[in-house]
Parts: C-alpha cells; sequence; structure tokens
C-alpha cells in the first residue's frame, strides 16, 4: 500500500515537473523569440500612412527607420520630423536615437494620395552581438 | 513461537458478561485497547499462545473457551501470521514521518542555498573589458576610444582601470573624467564606481602612425581584487588614413550599420568634442572626401 501510494505520488510530482518545465519553455521561447524591435502599417487613409513602431524590452539603443515610396512622390509632412527625405529617389529616413521601451506612431503625408497605395518600408538597428537586424514592415 | 486462533465473538460476550473494560483486559494481557478491539472483532483472530492465556486468565475462563472450535495449536512456522505485521508498522511509520525528512530536506535546501550566497560573495568579482578602437583615423582629428567594463550585475563595484597609449597617442578628453593624477605620461588610470556595464571613453588624436609593437595596452580589476587585473580585450591599434574613423570599411560612405555602431558603441561623443553633426551629415549624403589643404571632410552631395 505505502508502495502504491508512493509510487502515485512520484507520478504526480512528475508530471507536475513536466509541466512546469512544458510551461517555463514555453514562456522561454516566446520571451526569446519576441524580436526588439517590430512595425507594421496601421492605417492608410487618404494621402495620410500611420505605422507603429513597437520597442521590446531590453531596447535597442538607437534604430534606423526608412520608408520607400514612388520615386517623385512629393512629402508634405512627416511626424516626427524624418532626417532625411529624398523627393526624388522616394526614400524618407528616420533616426531614433536613445529609444526606450513602448509604442511610437509614425506619419507620413504625402502627394499624390495615390502613392500611399505602394509604401513600403524597413526597420534597421544594432544587435548586442554586434550584427544588424533588418525587418520590412508588416501590413 | 506458538500461535493459536481466538473467537473474538466469545472473547467479546466473556468480557461483557463478567462486566470487564476492555482497558482492564488491555492492562492483564499487556497490549492495547486497540489490540482487544481488533481481537474481539475478528480483524486478528490468530495471536500468540502467551497472549491467549492472559486473555483467558483475564476473562477467567480455561484457554480451550475463548479458541475456536476445532482449532489446534499449531507452530508459528505453519501459520500465517495475521497480526499487524512488522511491515505494516513500518509503513504507518513512514507515512508519519515522510512530512519531517520533507521539512528536513527543505532546511537543507535552505541552507546550502545561504552558503552557497554567502561563499559567491565572499569570492572576488569577476569582470571583463574590452576596447572598441576605430580600426583608421586621420592624421591629428579627434577620434574615441571606449572601454566597455562588464562587472557583477546589481553590484557596485569599484573599478581600477589602467591604459597605456603608444607614441604619438594625444588625450584631449575623457568620460568619466579623470582625477588630477589620472594621466601621467602617456597612462591614464581611473578608479571608477561600476555596476554592471560601465563605458570609459576617451577622445584622442593621433599624428604618426604607429610602430608595429607600439600598441593600446590596458587592464582592469575590481578594487576587492586588484591584484589580477584582467586584459583589455579588443581592437589595440589604429591606423593612419585618409578616411574618417566612423567609416569602419573605409569606403568613402558612412552607412547605417556605420553610424549605429557610433551611438550604439561609443555612448555620448558630442559632450566629449566629437562633431556628431558631421558624421550625420556624411551618413545623409552620399559620401565625403578628406581635403588635405583645408584639413576637412568635403560631404557629397
Amino acid at each position: 500500500m505505502f508502495v502504491k501510494r508512493l509510487r502515485s505520488s512520484a507520478l504526480k510530482t512528475l508530471l507536475l515537473l513536466s509541466l512546469l518545465s512544458c510551461f517555463i519553455t514555453a514562456i522561454t521561447a516566446t520571451i526569446s523569440s519576441a524580436e526588439p524591435a517590430t512595425g507594421r502599417y496601421i492605417s492608410v487613409s487618404g494621402d495620410t500612412i500611420k505605422l507603429q513602431l513597437t520597442i521590446a524590452s531590453p531596447a535597442p539603443q538607437n534604430l534606423i527607420l526608412e520608408q520607400y515610396v514612388p520615386p517623385g512622390t512629393q512629402i508634405l509632412s512627416t511626424s516626427p520630423k524624418a532626417r532625411k527625405i529624398n523627393s526624388k529617389s522616394g526614400v524618407v529616413k528616420w533616426l531614433f536615437k536613445g529609444v526606450s521601451p513602448g509604442v511610437t506612431i509614425v506619419t507620413m503625408q504625402v502627394s499624390p494620395a495615390s502613392a500611399t497605395q505602394a509604401v513600403n518600408g524597413i526597420l534597421r538597428y544594432r544587435l548586442p552581438g554586434g550584427g544588424m537586424s533588418e525587418q520590412r514592415l508588416a501590413r | 513461537m506458538a500461535m493459536v486462533k481466538i473467537d473474538g465473538t466469545k472473547v467479546k460476550f466473556l468480557r461483557e458478561q463478567k462486566g470487564l473494560t476492555q482497558l482492564y483486559v488491555a492492562t492483564v494481557v499487556q497490549v492495547t485497547t486497540d489490540t482487544i478491539s481488533r481481537w474481539e472483532n475478528k480483524r486478528y483472530p490468530t495471536i500468540k499462545k502467551e497472549n491467549a492465556l492472559r486473555l483467558a486468565e483475564a476473562l477467567e475462563v480455561e484457554l480451550n473457551e475463548i479458541l475456536e472450535e476445532f482449532q489446534d495449536e499449531e507452530p508459528a512456522q505453519n501459520q500465517p501470521v495475521t497480526e499487524p505485521p512488522p511491515s505494516t508498522d513500518k509503513t504507518r511509520s513512514f507515512s508519519k514521518i515522510w512530512p519531517l525528512l520533507l521539512l528536513s530536506a527543505t532546511i537543507g535546501v535552505l541552507i546550502a542555498a545561504i552558503t552557497w550566497f554567502f561563499i559567491m560573495h565572499g569570492q572576488p568579482l569577476k569582470i571583463s573589458a574590452k576596447r572598441m578602437l576605430p580600426e583608421r583615423c586621420t592624421a591629428d582629428t579627434p577620434f574615441p576610444v571606449s572601454i566597455e567594463v562588464i562587472g557583477p550585475p546589481e553590484a557596485v563595484v569599484a573599478i581600477i582601470l589602467k591604459e597605456n597609449l603608444p607614441e604619438h597617442v594625444v588625450v584631449k578628453n575623457t568620460d568619466p573624467p579623470l582625477a588630477p593624477s589620472g594621466q601621467k605620461n602617456n597612462t591614464l588610470k581611473w578608479l571608477h564606481k561600476a555596476e554592471g556595464r560601465t563605458l570609459f571613453t576617451y577622445i584622442a588624436t593621433l599624428s604618426k602612425p604607429l610602430n608595429i609593437n607600439d600598441v593600446f595596452i590596458g587592464s582592469a580589476a575590481a578594487s576587492n581584487d586588484s591584484e589580477n587585473p584582467v586584459t583589455i580585450e579588443g581592437n589595440n591599434t589604429i591606423e593612419l588614413s585618409l578616411h574618417h574613423w566612423a567609416d569602419s570599411d573605409g569606403d568613402n560612405v558612412i552607412n547605417d550599420k556605420e553610424i549605429l555602431t557610433v551611438y550604439d558603441q561609443y555612448g555620448d561623443l558630442e559632450k566629449l568634442g566629437i562633431d556628431i553633426d558631421l558624421i550625420e551629415e556624411i551618413w545623409l549624403g552620399s559620401g565625403y572626401r578628406w581635403d588635405p589643404e583645408k584639413k576637412v571632410y568635403e560631404i557629397l552631395p
């Protein structure tokens, strides 16, 4: 009877430990799979493009956002202010310095409005080891 | 040991008939009242003969009167012993003491953890140091050198950092600032409290090419282990060229990776006198070139 009880307790303990290790593995995998920074377009309305940057913790120290519109597109306004606007090539660049975890909204007003449909972008930052991460903005 | 099989019902009947309590009978037989109860309820009808004799004596009857009918005395080796077996007692004992064992184990683990904590904290704190030095620079133009010291997290430790500079290297500024006696000849020395990652940066210029054996050499030590300094790893030499120090691949362009490296690796260089705006302008432009006559970088549109 004691042996039976012991076996039953051991099995229960083993089962609990297995569940706990699965839980810890899942949490670790979720955390490690989370990118330090991601970006996605949240709305394209009229001539305005709005995107959201999500910075995780630990955050990259600095990052570069680059958006591409059809060459010749006029950039009417940007918020925050873009560091470089090249209408001829259709490249708009932001340099975010001293980044903190959280969410940042970036908007850009273009002319003609039809250019909003062709916009795409890239987010770049250095990885802790010294390599570069380059991600396309999701839609 | 001889065993006999008693009739529990008869035992109970006789005891009650004579108005005897289980306690009295138990005292005479020298067992517990539980045992008497079990015998009466036929849970363990086979008992030791000497106990059966005492039981008969307590009940004031002959032994035969409390034995089961047609019951002969049997030697123990031929009869299964049905009194609570020793193993069952052990089982009960185990089930009683296992919480105690668990408690002892927990206390043991706690003691081990506390001992480990104190042993670890009594040991010298491990640190590492890495120098980040550009591969090239232009003569007499300022360039940064950062030394990243990694100490134990969540522990403030005093760091002693020494850096011996090659000949022709002149230091313009440092962060953290050096004490008045912190620079002697071509040696920089900091004593600074640090926690986790700490950056020691200095701005220097180089007027002539370095000799092959004339390199940057340094060491870092925790104040509680100053006799065992660690060598500063990383790049230890720099060459003179017409490229900007931030242009690490020497292609006359400062690309995204290079501008991010400037900001990520060297900290706040603006306050130390590095022209960050120039670097950003080069990054935003299509390239640059060094004008040796004017001694400035020209940005290509």
